[in-house]
């Protein structure tokens, strides 16, 4: 759907994203602004043609040992997705899938293709799980209407921002107040998401592209000139000019919302650039971390592969993203061993939660994106790596379908 | 120059840097061997000069190994040469033995201290006689060599060749293990395409043996069962990376030589051209030729984006062989503390069945070659252009 033809966005401002028609969908991510994840998981429900509601059956010759019995018992819910109670269906879902993520920790470098095209023909499950629950995809509408701390962050977005009195800002319920004090890494965490949704909520809203390339420019000198006036890390001074892998979180908001967006307006050596920027270097895995981040840095990487012309190039290139994604992988399985671990031991614990409360401990993320995600970093490497559309998902290979 | 190259029996000591030069880009010259001339006739390193280290900017982990390294300089003249030797072998080893933690923070730091010791191991095996290059500038043209290099266009089996191969030396025992025969099939046939090469054959013809070679080994292995490609999880990668690497290294280098710079650059990188790759090294002294691969294949790739991921695997290869080079410092400390009979004087200790250990030449200079190399090649830093000062304090009065 081009511009024409969606005459105006006023509806998709009262759409959820589950009620937006293919079109629509494609028109937003093409010409304004989804997220890849939201965008993967809506394809994958209206253009694949998943067999759920069916008996299934894993074919065990195309699938590694280490990860049969998980991926059966997790294949099983298929048959009661849309039936049965759907918050049961998906907090089992959760579980299951948590437990075949923890059995990738045996996987090993071959395995990688094999394991990324399991979670690809799998996505549908937790996908759908989900939905039928009402858990949500995407936590606003498909457009954002404006709302004032937007505006005003978006407005407090120029050539020379203060990163510590920008983030006392007013924004929704994570405003901070003069008096708290806050360290610089903090400080750039806080800052990053306020001018990223600001500026994406003016995307939403049909800003001038120049206009919204400039602010993100504009956030990138601040971040940088921060970053040196705190010693978090300045050009070649580490492999990824970080003093932590924990910074490439906010960085990774930046440069993918930022390379979308050049991409979007066809810059693509410029989006390029944005999606690869510090983390173009075969030391990247060692700087990984926690798997979501990971994540979201593959995501980078695959972008930047989909849209890199240069073949010779590419093959250094799919080797540093194929030993990112395995690293992820492998932060994923750590992680959900810690989970597994946890909610096994702990059988009072509320599994129907988006986060599980600890008494010694931060809560850890559970449900919802941190379970789903490596389903979609999946479909996202099929779909823009081995470029197979997501209407060609080939579920008989994997599965015997009754 | 060259009308004046007729020196058959000459040694690479032997020649002027411009006929060293000449060599190396016109006919066939190991690039280890042309940076080690290079550092001598360039001139600029303190010899015969008492000579300190800056403290301060060496990491200090390094320092002990690398001051009594430092210090053999002052005795260059009036020591006894193998006695020297053995001594800057045996401080080599220990600062070796200090790198299992080496990193992608430090590895050029270290590299760069590595050049600029280079001189120290050259110089000293120089003057204790021991060769840096074990034949002659220019092989005898002999008739082993001329039928070895006329079977490669015949359709004789790697196995028969390698048989045809010893003829002349009966030492070398049977074996049945087909890495045996391939192993010495591609060193054996190199050999011969270099010496011909060497005596004035065309480099293109080189380079239609270089492939002949190419086509018999990969058939060799596809019939054995190795692998056509150094798969993971393989066995015996690190053997199969060896002969292979003699194979692209000095079939890329004569491409190169005629400026055919795609196909050295594939030659270059045959095989090694993803990370995973490292996992395959083994020893050490393999490790460094397949970084020595991708260093040039780094000299002739003029794609800037191609080049900065190209660095970070030559930087990855670098790490792991200098690792494993501290392991095998171990084991080579280990033995030698452990047996104070042992002529240290020797390149290598026999062991029991007809295995020996590595000490003395190419396994200690070759961290520094390669060192030297990699700042050449990646930086630019021309071998007579080493800042020594940076590293190393010159004393006011000679010794």
């Amino acid at each position: 759907m081009t511009k024409e033809q969606c005459v105006s966005t006023d509806p998709l401002r009262r759409k959820n994203v589950w009620d937006l028609t293919l079109p629509e969908i494609e028109y937003l991510y093409s010409h304004l602004h989804m997220n890849s994840y939201v965008y993967a998981a809506l394809k994958i429900c209206g253009e694949s043609h998943p067999p759920f509601g069916k008996k299934l059956k894993v074919k065990q010759d195309i699938v590694p040992d280490f990860m049969f019995d998980q991926l059966s018992t997790l294949t099983a819910l298929s048959e009661y997705l849309a039936d049965e109670e759907p918050n049961n269906v998906r907090v089992h879902c959760t579980y299951l899938a948590y437990r075949l993520m923890l059995s990738i920790s045996k996987a090993a470098f071959n395995d990688l293709h094999s394991i990324i095209r399991i979670l690809a023909l799998t996505a549908f499950i937790p996908v759908l799980a989900e939905k039928y629950a009402n858990f949500p995809l995407w936590r606003h509408r498909a457009i954002r209407e404006p709302h004032p701390d937007h505006l005003r962050c978006y407005r407090e977005i120029n050539d020379s921002i203060d990163i510590d009195s920008y983030i006392r800002l007013p924004f929704f319920r994570d405003t901070i107040s003069e008096e708290e004090r806050i360290e610089p890494t903090e400080a750039l965490f806080a800052f990053m998401p306020r001018a990223i949704s600001a500026i994406i909520t003016k995307i939403e809203n049909e800003g001038n592209s120049e206009q919204i390339s400039t602010a993100f420019m504009q956030v990138e000198k601040a971040m940088r000139t921060y970053e040196l006036q705190h010693n978090l890390g300045c050009i070649g001074e580490t492999p990824l000019n970080v003093q932590h892998s924990g910074q490439l979180r906010y960085r990774n908001t930046l440069y993918l919302y930022g390379g979308n967006h050049l991409e979007r307006l066809g810059l693509y050596r410029n989006a390029f650039e944005w999606y690869v920027r510090d983390i173009y270097t075969l030391h990247l895995p060692t700087y990984s971390g926690f798997y979501l981040t990971d994540f979201k840095t593959c995501e980078r990487l695959i972008r930047a592969f989909y849209i890199h012309p240069n073949e010779r190039d590419s093959t250094l290139f799919h080797d540093l993203l194929d030993h990112m994604m395995f690293q992820a992988f492998l932060n994923s399985a750590e992680y959900a061993e810690k989970i597994v671990d946890y909610v096994d031991t702990n059988p009072e614990v509320d599994i129907t939660k988006n986060r599980l409360s600890r008494k010694n401990g931060r809560p850890m993320l559970y449900s919802g994106e941190a379970m789903r995600e490596i389903f979609l970093i999946s479909l996202l490497y099929m779909y823009y790596v081995e470029k197979v559309d997501f209407e060609y998902m080939d579920y008989s290979s994997l599965f015997e379908i009754q | 120059m060259k009308a004046d190259m007729k020196q058959t029996e000459q040694w690479v000591w032997d020649i002027s840097f411009d006929e060293a030069r000449y060599l190396y880009e016109h006919r066939h010259m190991n690039n280890y061997v042309f940076a080690a001339l290079s550092v001598y006739h360039s001139g600029t390193a303190p010899v015969n000069q008492c000579v300190k280290i800056r403290n301060s900017i060496i990491p200090s982990e390094y320092l002990e190994p690398i001051k009594q390294l430092v210090k053999l300089i002052e005795y260059f003249d009036t020591e006894d040469p193998t006695l020297l030797r053995i001594h800057s072998s045996y401080y080599i080893y220990r600062l070796l033995g200090l790198l299992k933690n080496i990193s992608c923070i430090n590895i050029d730091k270290i590299t760069e201290l590595f050049s600029v010791l280079a001189f120290i191991p050259i110089l000293i095996e120089k003057k204790d006689g021991l060769m840096i290059w074990k034949r002659p500038v220019k092989r005898k043209k002999s008739t082993h060599m001329v039928r070895l290099f006329e079977l490669l266009y015949t359709d004789i089996s790697v196995h028969d060749f390698t048989e045809e191969a010893l003829f002349n030396d009966e030492k070398e025992p049977n074996n049945s293990d087909p890495y045996f025969y391939i192993s010495r099939f591609v060193t054996r046939g190199v050999g011969s395409v270099l010496g011909m090469i060497e005596n004035g054959i065309p480099l293109k013809e080189g380079i239609k043996a270089f492939h002949y070679i190419e086509t018999k080994m990969r058939s060799f292995e596809k019939a054995h069962g190795l692998s056509s490609s150094l798969e993971l999880g393989k066995n015996r990668n690190s053997a199969q990376l060896r002969y292979r690497n003699t194979l692209y290294l000095y079939g890329g280098n004569t491409l190169e030589r005629v400026g055919q710079y795609n196909d050295a650059f594939e030659w270059y990188t045959k095989d090694i051209y993803y990370t995973e790759c490292t996992q395959h090294i083994g020893f050490y002294l393999t490790g460094l030729k397949t970084t020595e691969r991708l260093l040039c294949a780094y000299r002739i790739t003029p794609k800037h984006r191609e080049k900065k991921l190209l660095r970070d695997l030559i930087d990855l290869f670098l790490i792991q062989s200098l690792k494993n080079s501290a392991s095998y410092a171990k084991i080579i400390l280990d033995f030698v503390d452990s047996k104070p009979d042992l002529d240290l004087s020797q390149e290598r200790f026999f062991l029991e069945n007809d295995r020996f250990m590595l000490f003395g030449g190419e396994s200690t200079r070759e961290p520094f070659l390669l060192s030297l190399l990699y700042h050449k090649i990646i930086h630019g830093i021309d071998y007579g252009d080493i800042d020594y000062k940076k590293y190393l304090i010159y004393d006011s009065g000679y010794l």
